[in-house]
């Protein structure tokens, strides 16, 4: 076993047990923190049903961001969903047999890499030449999307430029979910991408991208507009 | 149900203004109007600002993070993305950034993320649990090239930080190098002997 193999292995069991970990923290407070006051966005829905058809929207669609900002809306939205393409496209190197509907999306998901680079490209490209959005855009701001972007370049790379022993990779994750470990190839730009996406695993739940929980527990988003017809009490306002 | 209602048409007689360049400062001239302390004090408030206002602000803040879901997830999860940049009428009107929704949050976030986050300030997360130690003075700049007043200045800065709610050892943050000026010396015991006689009550 080499040390590279030690290292990168430890690597992953720590940035998962961290990110499950401090996600799981994350949401054990939004949930136990009370909503105290009835304060959905209007126009809002006044069911249940309503509440669940527009948390869908928000979450397939983006629907406030497209209803507020467009060129935001069209980057945004490329970068999720490319992702989420790639993401399900990359769940191929931890099964065995492949699903097959991984399988079905394989070529998808080489389209949505480039869609998700062109969404990251936008948003940093507005985050430069806006006033505004330069003006609230910080240090940290620009070393997510630097992150996200290496991600995607190192991924992109892996297709394009030199191309790693993906078999083996596969080994050495199917060994790590099985507590077999199988050595790591040796690819540089594979070593870079991997060790880029740990760093993303550990600063996902002390960074904004709790956002992505966060969305769930908004009560301006998944509360009912019913405060006549149900006295709504939480917090301070239960006491 | 909720009651039946129309929604009036938007933008029917209004002209749309384009959104301004930002001008920094552009409000720095404008301060909030105080009330006088007579009428403060009738409705239950303090005269005057307080002493300690910025560990109360803290502390307050901290019990609005907990009893607000909607507080928390909005200061965790803001991404910046500029969708609302455009859209308060007092930035429009006054072109201040610090008016565009996200750039005023931000100022309350700083402190949610300086004092109530992980990442933030261990001392006040973890201050009535663990003793601090060291970090009471930067060697590498103040106390050997700084003047005696801000020798004093930036340890009893610390001392009082640090030695809130609990223990501190204080102790410079490298080694004393050889050609720290001895009045420098001098002004660092001084404060230290200021902050233990002020935490004994002697008031040395």
């Amino acid at each position: 076993m080499s040390f590279l193999t030690i290292t990168y292995a430890l690597l992953f069991y720590v940035a998962t047990a961290l990110l499950v970990a401090g996600l799981a923290r994350k949401i054990t407070q939004y949930a136990k923190t009370p909503a105290p006051l009835k304060i959905p966005t209007t126009p809002a829905p006044v069911t249940r049903t309503g509440v669940v058809m527009r948390m869908f929207r928000e979450l397939v669609f983006f629907e406030s961001l497209f209803k507020s900002n467009k060129w935001i809306w069209i980057f945004g939205w490329m970068f999720h969903y490319g992702m989420f393409l790639v993401l399900a496209r990359h769940l191929r190197y931890f099964t065995d047999p492949v699903w097959t509907w991984v399988d079905l999306i394989q070529p998808f998901g080489m389209y949505a890499a480039f869609a998700m680079s062109a969404g990251l490209l936008g948003l940093w490209v507005r985050r430069l030449v806006v006033d505004r959005v330069r003006y609230i855009t910080a240090l940290s701001d620009h070393l997510m999307l630097a992150l996200l972007f290496a991600i995607a370049g190192t991924g992109l790379m892996m297709d394009y430029v030199t191309h790693t022993d993906i078999v083996s990779v596969k080994a050495f994750f199917l060994g790590l979910m099985y507590f077999d470990w199988q050595p790591i190839p040796t690819n540089p730009v594979l070593l870079a991408h991997l060790g880029l996406v740990a760093s993303l695993m550990i600063i996902f739940p002390i960074s904004k991208l709790l956002h992505a929980p966060g969305l769930f527990f908004m009560p301006t988003r998944n509360q009912v507009d019913n405060p006549r017809e149900v006295r709504h009490t939480a917090g301070w306002t239960a006491e | 149900m909720a009651a039946k209602f129309d929604t009036p048409e938007l933008f029917k007689n209004i002209e749309i203004i384009d959104t301004p360049k930002y001008e920094a400062d552009s409000m720095a001239h404008s301060s909030p109007f105080v009330a006088r302390p007579a009428h403060n004090e009738f409705l239950g408030f303090p005269g005057e600002l307080v002493d300690n206002w910025e560990e109360k602000a803290v502390t307050r803040l901290g019990e609005l993070v907990d009893g607000s879901r909607a507080l928390r997830t909005f200061l965790d999860s803001c991404v910046k993305c500029g969708a609302c940049t455009d859209k308060c009428h007092y930035y429009l009107g006054t072109k201040d950034p610090l008016n565009m929704p996200v750039a005023r949050q931000d100022l309350m976030r700083k402190v949610y993320r300086r004092y109530f986050t992980l990442s933030g300030n261990l001392k006040a997360r973890f201050g009535d649990r663990l003793v601090f130690w060291g970090g009471g003075i930067s060697t590498q700049t103040t106390l050997s090239f700084g003047s005696p007043e801000e020798v004093e200045a930036e340890a009893s800065r610390n001392l009082e930080v640090f030695g809130r709610d609990g223990g501190f050892v204080f102790a410079p943050d490298q080694n004393i190098q050889p050609t720290v000026p001895i009045e420098n010396l001098m002004a660092l015991l001084r404060a230290v002997a200021t902050a233990r006689g002020r935490r004994q009550g002697t008031g040395v």
